[in-house]
């Protein structure tokens, strides 16, 4: 007998509910999440900008936020990060359309990540006010690494796609019958660890800082 | 890790000596409790989320071939390569030929317990690559040749002084300094280049989605995409208990998981795999393979053990477990230490080579209050004990005290006289002190710590005094 053989006939031995039909264990399925807000961390008549900037800018998250109006403010947005931060030299901004056709004058695009120390300019695709966390997939124009080497990682969020919780963001993804590309990450804040003596330190891996440039919409 | 949990007295006695480790131990556990406590003092609908997580599990549970079923037809369909593994040995042996058949040279692994379980290092060296951890504190005890001590913090032992050593003597280039920032720099410093040229990634998985078919990564550091995008190969191993059925499902777990762990509302990074690279796409594997292990699950399946399979794996339970606070993980001699791993160990081994784990708890209780999950641990160990008397695995010093008691405890006048005699002479041994330092009958009690002087009289002769005593009452 395989292996998957084996496991399953295991389980379907040790199981008392073998003649549920699979309408049924669905409908249960869905019963357990069907009340949503109460398991929600609750935030009423807070509006939902209000509330991703304060959690991304907590002392949990560490973000940096600052807002622009429209899409012609990011170059400006970015170069004041960068003075403010005390970087020159090339960065690496994420090749989408929604980037490409600004103006980047006055900065040096291209560079590349291998190096550490980079800082990397990428476009969220959702925003969640629950946790100030910004959602990015992979994809031909979203490289996955572009958000994990840079030591600055500038993201670009339009308002418009901020989302009140998780749950919502499976929705607009269309449930689970639409295409899902390769990875779908989460990211709150910037990379950490408390692996020695429980110590928050911030770097370990990926970015060190985090700023989230939010463009109206 | 070869199981040593037969030798946990042996353990226990050189870890309450070890000066270095008491202050590692806590260093950190109080720290987590602390975390953990406000975090979840904040979130208001804690416990409707805890009784939601409980009756998910149960209910995945409950009907579990269908959910593994729907996965694998998910994940094959997402392109994801899904192999069975009833045994440690037949994990490991899929891991290798995987990596053989890719030729590979170096692999990156992001922790993951059942990584540990099921021996992955030894998978990895038989197919001959160099195995290079990736997560901070994996990368520590790869680097002391130490097993971990905890399953959220594997390195929760080390002292930081310990690790600057460590990283003086293994790394490059030396750490700028001994404090706790430079030394995770010197550890990115060390692991960055090997992110990028590494041929296989292996990562566990926090949750597999039956809905979808994809796999869940939850860290802090963000080292699982680093460590599964730049490979030819991803390879996840993970266990069928990991099985959830959909992705609100999984938003109730991430709530508490991140809560329980760390003292946190979300980990930094929460990342859903749904394949390997698609067509066109600018990173990620060309191949995904996802291996699924049993390993004992399915014996505890429909048993008195079936509720630890709902554990997520979040180290609350042992945070808050004064034993564990005492001798640290390594004492418990196996992959899962503390509460959690008392009642796995034994599940996963037998309840022989692990007798003494059981044993190793005052059933305080807190590691069931803390948990997310609401697994009965103390109810479990108890259990555990019982069968322990069943199959004669009891001590005969342990017998005869327990025999004693019984006979005491049937006859209450003759009790309470024994009791209240003891707690008399153990006043006057004091010497007028608060603490005594040693005891005649209990030399192992105080060994490595002091009695408290007792209260005047039993508890019994206290309570009657009191104005709810029997005595009193109108």
């Amino acid at each position: 007998m395989s292996d998957r053989a084996a496991i399953l006939q295991s389980v379907r031995s040790a199981s008392r509910a073998l003649d549920t039909s699979a309408a049924d264990i669905a409908a249960e399925a869905a019963a357990l999440v069907a009340d949503r807000t109460g398991v929600q961390p609750g935030f009423d008549g807070v509006p939902l900008t209000d509330r991703f900037v304060a959690k991304a800018t907590s002392e949990r998250v560490t973000a940096t936020v600052d807002h622009v109006a429209g899409f012609d403010g990011v170059p400006g947005a970015v170069q004041a990060y960068l003075a403010h931060v005390k970087r020159s030299g090339p960065i690496c901004v994420q090749s989408c359309a929604e980037l490409d056709g600004l103006n980047w004058t006055g900065m040096e695009r291209g560079a590349t990540l291998q190096e550490d120390g980079g800082c990397a300019v990428t476009c969220a695709e959702y925003g969640i006010a629950e946790t100030g966390s910004v959602v990015f997939r992979s994809g031909a124009h979203q490289p996955i690494l572009t958000n994990f080497l840079p030591l600055h990682h500038i993201v670009i969020l339009r308002t418009s796609t901020l989302l009140a919780y998780p749950e919502d963001l499976w929705a607009h993804l269309g449930g689970r019958d639409a295409p899902q590309s390769r990875l779908l990450t989460i990211v709150t804040g910037t990379s950490g660890t408390a692996d020695i003596e429980a110590r928050n330190v911030r770097g370990a891996h990926g970015p060190k800082h985090m700023h989230i440039v939010m463009v109206a919409d | 890790m070869i199981q040593t949990s037969d030798r946990f007295k042996e353990h226990v006695a050189r870890a309450l000596t070890d000066t270095n480790l008491k202050v590692a131990l806590n260093r950190t556990t109080s720290l987590l409790q602390t975390r953990r406590k406000q975090v979840v003092e904040e979130y208001a609908e804690y416990d409707e989320a805890r009784k939601r997580a409980q009756a998910i599990k149960d209910h995945t549970l409950k009907h579990m071939a269908h959910y593994l079923e729907m996965f694998e037809e998910n994940a094959t369909a997402q392109g994801a390569i899904v192999h069975w593994a009833k045994t440690p040995d037949e994990a490991r042996r899929i891991v290798a030929d995987i990596c053989v058949k890719a030729e590979a040279k170096t692999a990156t692994r992001v922790k993951s317990m059942l990584g540990e379980e099921i021996g992955i290092a030894d998978a990895l060296k038989d197919a001959g690559v160099e195995r290079i951890e990736t997560d901070l504190a994996e990368h520590i005890i790869q680097l002391a040749e130490d097993p971990p001590s905890h399953i959220v913090m594997p390195a929760m032992h080390k002292t930081h002084e310990q690790v600057a050593t460590l990283f003086d003597d293994k790394h490059g280039v030396a750490p700028d300094s001994h404090d706790i920032p430079d030394l995770v720099a010197s550890a990115r410093r060390e692991l960055r280049q090997k992110f990028l040229s590494a041929d296989v990634g292996i990562s566990g998985a926090n949750f597999l989605i039956a809905e979808t078919g994809a796999i869940v990564t939850v860290t802090n550091e963000g080292n699982s995409e680093l460590t599964c995008t730049p490979p030819k190969v991803h390879i996840v191993t993970a266990g069928i208990e990991k099985i959830i059925p959909g992705m609100d499902h999984a938003s109730v777990f991430l709530r508490l998981l991140a809560r329980a762990a760390i003292g946190a509302e979300i980990t930094q990074y929460t990342t859903f795999y749904n394949g390997p690279k698609r067509d066109g796409d600018a990173d990620g594997p060309e191949q995904y393979h996802i291996v699924l292990v049993d390993n004992h699950r399915t014996d505890m399946l429909g048993s008195d053990l079936q509720p630890m399979l709902r554990c997520i794996r979040c180290g609350a339970c042992m945070n808050h477990c004064p034993v564990y606070a005492a001798v640290g993980g390594h004492a418990y001699g196996a992959v899962y230490p503390g509460p959690m791993g008392s009642v796995l160990t034994p599940a996963l081994s037998s309840l022989e080579a692990a007798k003494d784990l059981p044993n190793a708890c005052t059933l305080n209780g807190r590691c069931k209050e803390v948990c997310p999950v609401n697994i009965p641990l103390p109810d479990m160990l108890r259990n555990l004990r019982a069968r322990q008397w069943d199959a004669k695995l009891v001590s005969p010093v342990a017998k005869t005290a327990l025999g004693g008691w019984g006979y005491l405890a049937q006859r209450p006048k003759l009790y309470h006289l024994v009791v209240g005699l003891t707690v008399h002479g153990m006043r006057a041994w004091a010497f007028g002190r608060n603490r005594i330092k040693r005891m005649p009958f209990a030399g192992g009690w105080v060994k490595h710590r002091d009695l408290p002087r007792p209260e005047k009289g039993s508890f019994m002769q206290q309570y009657n005094a009191s104005k709810h005593g029997i005595g009193r009452r109108s």
